[in-house]
């Protein structure tokens, strides 16, 4: 058993816990964050997808241990946030979501994405997106999702500029 | 067509927002405090007769409950067709993987920790691994001869058309691999037995109604006292149909002699190694053509690999022999199908159930006789292809000339014959990169085969509730295709209210039984069986004018002593269907699809790059064009991992390539500039005119895409998958 402190979605957390659990385990069962999913439990499919440092990584990889002292954010702790709701509104109005098991590992994708200055262009938004596997949509309308709500989230960004 | 306020309209899903903010709670996410695990102790044979079972008697067993076959308080059958699979293998193991014994404590690990000390000592028996090999066995385990069914359709005189010396003979030998299902959320069931109120079990599962079924031949005793609900579905495509059943009864056995709710959830590796996939199947076809190019007769045998247990074979063969001709007059047929036994796991359902393996067949057949008669693909199938008043194989009359529209849009559309100049200029520039562009035709019978449907008679009921809302009370499950959305969709358009006072209820076995949620039926029947309650219940309130009248006017009926309205199916009259003979009408209706594939193959590595895709289908009247399309998109990227990714590997009959990393599905990187089109003949035996669009999409997919590798690069490509591999050695033979 090893202590880690790291913080969750704002929320600073110190946990005694055997080191190399894996951050994906943590978050559903001892934090109780289950909008984070299991799907293939090796690294291959994204369902899993939290951001760490604004970054996203795969929690299904990563020992606890490894996390300390850093940020993990979760889809629950994007709820209010208002790129995470332009996203929400554009995937959702787009058709992107089927059964909706890859959802929250692809909004986190995007949103790191755009929050790192991403653009519209359909071309760099597969290639972002492409670690994000779904076997409903075909990806097309996750695409047109993404690249509505990277074109509101500019024209929105251009206007407070302004 | 006539003007509708909701029925064609991309309303926005019901069930969008809470996935999108991880909300939503799939089984997995429950927050299942006193619940136990439950794990599966599996066959480490193929096939073998089980002598003992022995326990580490120095182990501490005390904290696991145990369940073997002997546990079970009813019959040891898991109820689909034939009744051949037990829930636990008792004598014999027929299958790397059957399940023998269940464990269950708090923890998973607790259960695998045990199992290590659970010694099972088994007599091998020869095992089967392939189709011939069933074939030629002299110890068959099912029947006399392997077989679990064998089904022929006959139409004209075949015989005396190939005695015709007029007529060219052509013959081709296809093949199609296992496909797994590969829902984003593996297998999950909740069971909670208690002695008093029975048995509830949760799940995440299309047919709540097979699980009940189940569950009755193992608890015989519980009669009405069971209840099946389901949970928010990540995905099935077919493999959450019968297969639920199967560890629903498992983690029912588990909670009814532990005392405790029980939950199963498999991991991706258990799922991928056990669960059922898609029929592998062999087709042999021997078509007889005239010298312009007309199809007069076609000879077809078609096998699959039903796997160790019947799940639902036949039906699934029932659809594959009954797509096998494709959408072709043809006076002359005969289609002989069968499915054999296997010492691999069970296959069953997966989108298309039958159909792509027969659609990649003839598809491939049909591209052959227009290279033996030097003609163009897409002209030998205007010659052929069915038009109103002309028959299928089993001699139902074909009613609207979609399969024409179909052919006519895609080729314009698509701009078929543009792609295929550029493909020559391309390839005439280029060193190593051969471009090729392809197209398939064909149909899905939609609804149920056969009488199906007259036999189900499914029941659609809408409930008034106190609030002025509606609530559509059906067995029919939301697993990710829309369901939730369209048929509060086409309740508001018969209502004349807004979709938004029409609720959608958590499918539950306590309500009528709208059949299970397979075959692209649900749109189309139980879309119409909606309807027919909505419009009863319109009848059943005083006149209103918009939302709030009718919310006042439901609000007063319930208060008054109740709303309600139930939906049957009632067989359209003029259906005819002969069980025994395999003549009539086959299907309800058909949904049309043409599909046309531009690849680009690398010479070097023989990688194959889908690059335009177009997709123009009838799937009648389309209720939610942006649902709509996103099923043809889906089930297209399907399609082209069945026909270029997709392998499932066995080594003496063990699945060894059970997880993402070695079986490969599209990606975002593999999606190709993809089209989609519609053209509407409406069914007056649909929803609203709705068809089904489910499984079209993955029918004609593989043989777009060879049909475009084989014009790209002159191999002929007569299997499916092709990976680079295949392809090197098919492209070394030429």
């Amino acid at each position: 058993m090893q202590t880690v402190a790291f913080k969750v979605n704002g929320r600073a957390y110190s946990v005694t816990i055997p080191p190399l659990k894996r951050l994906l385990d943590v978050l559903r069962e001892d934090l109780r964050l289950t909008g984070v999913k299991e799907s293939c439990g090796e690294g291959e499919c994204g369902s899993c997808t939290v951001l760490l440092d604004d970054r996203p990584v795969l929690a299904c990889l990563i020992p606890v241990i490894q996390i300390g002292g850093q940020e993990v954010t979760t889809i629950e702790g994007l709820r209010d946030d208002p790129l995470c709701r332009e996203l929400e509104q554009a995937l959702s109005g787009s058709g992107a979501v089927q059964c909706g098991f890859c959802t929250p590992g692809i909004v986190l994708t995007a949103w790191a994405w755009l929050r790192a200055g991403g653009g519209s262009e359909p071309e760099a938004i597969k290639q972002a997106l492409a670690g994000n596997l779904c076997r409903c949509t075909g990806y097309v309308k996750i695409i047109d999702g993404v690249q509505l709500a990277a074109r509101q989230w500019q024209a929105q960004q251009g206007e407070e500029r302004e | 067509m006539p003007e509708y306020k909701y029925v064609g309209r991309s309303l926005e899903r019901s069930d969008a927002r809470p996935k999108l903010r991880g909300e939503a709670l799939y089984l997995a996410d429950y927050d299942c405090e006193g619940c136990l695990h439950g794990f599966t102790v599996r066959s480490e044979r193929t096939h073998a007769q089980i002598l003992n079972i022995k326990f580490d008697p120095d182990y501490d067993w005390s904290p696991l409950t145990m369940v073997t076959a002997r546990d079970i308080p009813g019959r040891n059958i898991n109820p689909v067709i034939l009744e051949d699979q037990p829930f636990l293998a008792d004598k014999v193991v027929r299958f790397h993987g059957e399940p023998v014994l269940l464990l269950t404590a708090s923890s998973l690990e607790l259960c695998r920790e045990a199992a290590a000390h659970i010694e099972i000592e088994y007599k091998d028996l020869p095992a089967c691994l392939s189709i011939d090999a069933s074939l030629a066995s002299t110890k068959p385990f099912f029947g006399s001869d392997n077989t679990f069914e064998t089904l022929r359709i006959d139409k004209g005189d075949v015989d005396a058309a190939f005695a015709d010396k007029q007529l060219k003979v052509i013959t081709g030998r296809y093949a199609t691999g296992a496909q797994e299902q590969l829902y984003l959320e593996p297998q999950a069931v909740l069971a909670q037995f208690d002695a008093e109120q029975g048995l509830l079990v949760t799940g995440s599962l299309q047919c709540p109604v097979y699980v009940l079924n189940s569950l009755r031949s193992a608890f015989p005793e519980l009669g009405d006292r069971i209840e099946v609900r389901q949970s928010v579905t990540g995905g099935a495509f077919g493999g959450k149909e019968d297969f639920p059943s199967l560890i629903a009864a498992h983690a029912a056995l588990l909670s009814h002699k532990a005392g405790r709710p029980v939950r199963i959830l498999y991991d991706r590796e258990e799922d991928f190694r056990f669960t059922t996939k898609r029929h592998p199947s062999q087709t042999s076809i021997r078509a007889a053509v005239d010298p312009e190019g007309n199809i007069i007769a076609l000879d077809i045998e078609l096998l699959l690999d039903a796997g160790a247990y019947s799940t639902l074979s036949q039906v699934v063969l029932a659809r594959a022999v009954l797509h096998a001709a494709g959408p072709y007059h043809v006076p002359h047929v005969r289609i002989v199908g069968k499915a054999l036994a296997t010492n691999l796991p069970p296959s069953g359902a997966f989108r298309g159930f039958g159909a792509p393996q027969a659609i990649f067949a003839i598809e491939s057949h049909v591209n052959r006789i227009a290279r033996a008669l030097k003609q163009e693909p897409a002209e030998i199938r205007r010659r052929n292809l069915m038009r109103p008043g002309e028959t299928t194989a089993t001699g139902q009359r074909i009613r609207h000339d979609a399969c024409e529209q179909v052919l006519e849009r895609a080729v314009s559309a698509g701009g078929y014959y543009r792609l295929k100049r550029e493909d020559e200029q391309f390839n005439r520039q280029h060193l190593y990169r051969r471009r090729g562009t392809g197209l398939s035709l064909f149909y899905h019978g939609a609804g149920f085969t056969g009488s199906g449907e007259s036999m189900i008679l499914g029941k659609a009921l809408l409930q008034g509730n106190a609030d002025g809302t509606v609530s559509i009370r059906v067995t029919s499950t939301e697993m990710g295709q829309g369901a939730a959305t369209v048929l509060p969709q086409i309740a508001a358009e018969a209502l004349a209210v807004s979709p938004g006072l029409v609720r959608f209820e958590t499918p539950s076995t306590l309500h009528p039984d709208s059949g299970p949620t397979v075959a692209s039926r649900t749109t189309m029947i139980v879309g119409r069986l909606v309807e027919q309650a909505a419009r009863a219940i319109r009848t059943q309130l005083p006149a209103y004018h918009d939302d709030a009248g009718f919310r006042e006017a439901v609000s007063g009926a319930v208060a008054g002593g109740g709303l309600e309205s139930v939906g049957v199916y009632e067989t359209p009259s003029d259906l005819e269907w002969d069980e025994d003979a395999f003549r009539g009408d086959a299907y309800p209706d058909y949904s049309w699809g043409c599909y046309l594939a531009q690849v680009e193959v690398n010479l070097l590595d023989y990688s194959v790059q889908v690059k335009h895709f177009t997709a123009v289908q009838d799937i009648g009247t389309v209720v939610n064009p942006q649902l709509a399309t996103g099923q043809v998109e889906g089930g297209v990227l399907q399609g082209i991992g069945f026909m270029l990714y997709e392998q499932v590997h066995y080594d003496a009959g063990r699945v060894i390539n059970a997880g993402f990393t070695d079986y490969i599905i599209p990606t975002l990187a593999d999606l190709p500039q993809l089209q989609v089109d519609f053209i509407e003949c409406p069914s007056d035996r649909g929803g609203y005119g709705a068809k089904g669009v489910g499984e079209l999409p993955l029918d004609g997919v593989a043989p777009a895409i060879a049909a475009a590798v084989e014009a790209a690069t002159g191999v002929e490509v007569n299997r499916v998958p092709l990976l680079p591999e295949q392809l090197m050695e098919l492209m070394c033979r030429l």
